[in-house]
C-alpha cells in the first residue's frame, strides 16, 4: 500500500563508468551521460578511461572524477602498478558500475576491471572465473550477440547505452527528476572553456566567411575537389582542413582555405569546430565529437562492401539535421548536398533535393547515392536517433534487409523496454513491393518452424527443470534419473540443431539464434535445475521474438492483399461532378 | 513484451570471499592487457598538443 501512496525514495547514487574504448566511444558515453545527468541531476558520475582517450573528460565539469588507467612501460612493475591502481579506485564504494567498452581491442581489459572493482549493482561485460567474457544485463548481451556479429538493427550505440543506464536507474533510483522535462543535451558549450593555443592562421581568418570543416583522412584525396568547387562557387565560404596527421593536399594558396591538419590538440580542435557551421567527414571519432557539440555533419560513408547495408546507422552522427551520403565518395554529390543545406533557409523546403541535383545537372549522380537526414524521434515513437531518406519523394522501395533492420530494432525495444509501436501503422509506413512480399512470405514459413521449435524447447527445458528440481542431490543421482536427464539434454541439443538448420535456409533470421546462443553463453546457474530454468526463459524470449516478427510479416502480407472497393464509393465520385464540391468520405 | 527486470537489474556482487579468490589472477591479466595495449598504442587521435608551426595556408 505504501508503495502506491509514496513516491520512490530518491538518493544520491554514485555511478562508475568503465569506458576503455577509443575516443569515439568516450564521446558516445559522454552523450549518454549528459542525458542521464539531465534526468538524474543528483547522481555522482565517475569515469575510467585509458590515458590516451581521457583528454575530453577533463573538460567536462559535471563528472565527479576521471580515473586513468596506469601507464605500464615494462612487465617488471606492471602487476604492482595495476594492483595499486585497483586499490585506489575501489575506495569509494560505487552503487552502480557500468562497463560501456565495446571495441574488441579493449573489451577484455575493461571486462577484467569490471570484475575487479566492487559495486552493488553491475551492468555490462565482465570476466568470469575462467576468464571468458559474459554479460551482467540484457542490453549488453544484445550488443554482443547482434552488434558484434554484424546483425544490423536500427538502434544507435548511444541510444543503447543511454537506455540501459536509464532503465537501471529507474529500477534502483526511482523515476527521473520530474522538473527536467525535455531539452537538448548537446551544445556548443558542452566542454568547459580552456585556454587553447590557436594557430595564427585561424585566429586571423576572415570572420565574415561561413566556415566549413573537412576531415581529410576519412574523406580521402577527392576531398580536394570538393574544396575547389566550394571555393569556386561560394565566394562567402571558407574551408578548414582538419585531421590527426598532416595532410599534403595541393590546393592553391587562398586565404579561404586553412590547413590545420596535424596542428591541433583537443582544446583547440573544439574551439575551431565550434566556429564552423558544417563538418564533412567519413567514419571517424570527429563525427561523434561534432554530434556532441551540436555541429551539423555531412557524413560520407562508403557503400562498397554492401550497398543495402544499414549497419552505418549504429555509429553515424547523432542528433537532428545531420546528412548522410551513402555511396563511394564523390565530390560532386557531397557538394550538391552541402550546397542544398546551405541554401535551406532560403528555399525553406520548397525545393526538393532531387530538384536541386537537377538544377546542377547531377540527376544521374543522385541515382548512385542514397541520402539520409537524421532526426531524433519523439518518445511516443520510441525515441532515439533515426535516419530518413531525403533524396526520394516517397519512401524508398523496401528490401527484406531494410524491413528486417526495422523489425529487429523493434524486437529489442519489445524485449528490453516492454515498448511496442502500433505494428499496423509501422508496416504501412515501411511501404512494399512484390519482391519484398515474396520474401516475407518465404520467411513466414521459416518463422512458423522456429515458433514450434522454441515452444518445444521451452517445454523440454521445463520438464528438465521439474525433474532436476525433484532430485535430492544435484550431483549424486540414481542411474535412472541420470538417463532421464541425459534424454532431455539430447532433446535440447536436437532442437538447437534444428534451429540452426532453419537459419541455413533463411540466414535473415540468424538474429534469433544468435540471441539464443548468447543467452546460453550467459547461463549463471550452478545446478542443472537452475540452468534448466534459465533455458526455459531463453526459449521464451526467442519465442516472443518469433511471434513479434511473425506479426510484422502477417501485417505486411495483409496490407498487400487486394481489397474490395466500397460499393458506394463510385456513387460519391459521380455525385461531385457538376457542383465541384470536394468528395466526402 | 516482458520488461526483463531480472536481467536488466544486473547481479548483486558483494561477496568478498568470491572476489578475493580471483583478484590476484585478474590483476595479473589486467596488467598484461594494459601492457600489451601500451605497446600497441598508435598515436591517439585528438589528445596531446602538437607544436604549431607557421605553415601558412596550403
Amino acid at each position: 500500500m505504501s508503495a502506491l501512496t509514496h513516491p520512490t525514495p530518491r538518493r544520491e547514487l554514485s555511478i562508475l563508468i568503465v569506458q576503455m574504448g577509443g575516443i569515439e566511444e568516450v564521446f558516445r558515453s559522454l552523450m549518454a551521460l549528459k542525458a542521464v545527468k539531465h534526468l538524474y541531476p543528483e547522481v555522482q558520475l565517475h569515469f575510467i578511461a585509458r590515458k590516451e582517450a581521457s583528454a575530453p573528460l577533463k573538460r567536462v565539469d559535471w563528472l565527479a572524477s576521471v580515473i586513468e588507467t596506469p601507464a605500464c612501460s615494462s612487465d617488471e612493475d606492471s602487476v604492482a602498478k595495476v594492483a595499486l591502481w585497483i586499490d585506489q579506485i575501489i575506495h569509494p564504494h560505487y552503487d552502480l558500475l557500468v562497463n560501456w567498452t565495446f571495441s574488441d581491442r579493449f573489451a577484455r581489459m575493461a571486462a577484467i576491471a569490471t570484475s575487479l572493482i566492487p559495486a552493488l549493482v553491475k551492468l555490462g561485460d565482465y570476466a568470469r572465473e575462467d576468464l571468458t567474457i559474459a554479460s551482467f544485463d540484457a542490453w549488453s548481451m544484445y550488443r554482443r550477440s547482434w552488434l558484434k556479429n554484424g546483425i544490423s538493427q536500427d538502434i544507435h550505440h548511444t541510444d543503447i547505452i543511454t537506455t540501459q543506464l536509464l532503465t537501471a536507474l529507474q529500477i534502483h533510483a526511482g523515476d527521473p527528476n520530474p522538473d527536467s522535462g525535455y531539452s537538448a543535451v548537446t551544445s556548443r558549450y558542452f566542454f568547459k572553456n580552456a585556454p587553447a593555443e590557436i594557430p595564427g592562421e585561424w585566429a586571423n581568418r576572415a570572420k565574415n566567411l561561413k566556415w566549413s570543416a573537412i576531415h581529410a583522412a576519412s574523406v580521402g584525396e577527392r576531398g580536394q575537389e570538393w574544396i575547389e568547387t566550394v571555393l569556386r562557387r561560394h565566394p562567402d565560404a571558407g574551408v578548414v582542413i582538419l585531421g590527426e596527421h598532416e595532410c599534403d593536399w595541393e590546393i592553391e594558396v587562398n586565404p579561404r582555405v586553412i590547413n590545420l591538419s596535424g596542428a591541433l590538440h583537443f582544446d583547440s580542435l573544439i574551439l575551431v569546430l565550434s566556429q564552423c557551421s558544417w563538418l564533412l567527414s567519413g567514419p571517424n571519432a570527429i563525427v561523434d565529437l561534432a554530434s556532441l557539440i551540436n555541429l551539423r555533419v555531412l557524413y560520407a560513408v562508403s557503400a562498397a562492401e554492401h550497398p543495402d547495408s544499414l549497419g552505418w546507422t549504429e555509429s553515424g552522427p547523432y542528433g537532428n539535421g545531420h546528412l548522410v551520403v551513402v555511396s563511394e565518395f564523390k565530390p560532386e554529390i557531397a557538394y550538391a548536398v552541402w550546397s542544398y543545406v546551405q541554401s535551406e533557409w532560403f528555399h525553406k523546403g520548397s525545393l526538393s533535393l532531387a530538384d536541386h541535383f537537377e538544377n546542377l545537372s547531377l540527376s544521374s549522380a543522385l541515382a548512385e547515392a542514397r541520402i539520409y537526414r537524421s532526426r531524433i524521434r519523439p518518445a511516443q515513437e520510441g525515441g532515439g536517433v533515426c535516419f530518413e531518406r531525403s533524396d526520394v519523394k516517397t519512401s524508398e522501395s523496401p528490401t527484406l534487409e531494410s524491413w528486417m533492420y526495422r523489425v529487429r530494432g523493434q524486437l529489442a525495444r519489445a524485449w528490453f523496454c516492454g515498448w511496442l509501436p502500433g505494428v499496423e501503422a509501422e508496416v504501412a509506413k515501411m511501404g512494399m513491393n512484390p519482391s519484398l512480399i515474396k520474401r516475407v512470405r518465404e520467411i513466414t514459413e521459416s518463422l512458423s518452424v522456429l515458433d514450434r521449435l522454441s515452444l518445444e524447447g521451452s517445454a523440454v527445458a521445463k520438464e528438465l527443470h521439474a525433474t532436476a528440481a525433484a532430485l535430492k542431490n544435484q550431483r549424486l543421482m540414481s542411474v535412472e534419473d541420470r538417463a532421464v536427464i541425459e534424454e532431455y539434454g539430447k532433446k535440447l541439443l536436437e532442437i538447437e540443431t534444428l534451429m540452426d538448420r532453419v537459419i541455413q535456409v533463411e540466414p535473415e533470421l540468424r538474429a534469433l539464434t544468435e540471441w539464443y546462443r548468447q543467452l546460453m553463453h550467459n547461463l549463471n546457474g550452478e545446478t542443472i535445475s537452475q540452468m534448466a530454468k534459465e533455458t526455459v526463459h531463453a526459449f521464451e524470449l526467442v519465442n516472443e521474438g518469433v511471434e513479434l516478427m511473425s506479426l510484422y510479416a502477417r501485417k505486411t502480407l495483409e496490407l498487400a492483399k487486394p481489397k474490395a472497393v466500397q460499393p458506394d464509393a463510385g456513387a460519391h465520385l459521380t455525385a461531385i461532378g457538376p457542383e465541384g464540391s470536394p468528395p466526402r468520405y | 513484451m516482458v520488461a526483463d527486470i531480472q536481467l536488466l537489474q544486473g547481479k548483486i556482487i558483494d561477496d568478498p570471499e568470491m572476489r578475493m579468490k580471483n583478484v590476484s589472477r585478474l590483476i595479473e591479466e589486467l596488467a598484461l592487457e594494459i601492457l600489451s595495449e601500451d605497446e600497441l598504442a598508435v598515436a591517439a587521435t585528438v589528445t596531446e598538443p602538437r607544436p604549431l608551426g607557421n605553415r601558412g595556408t596550403a
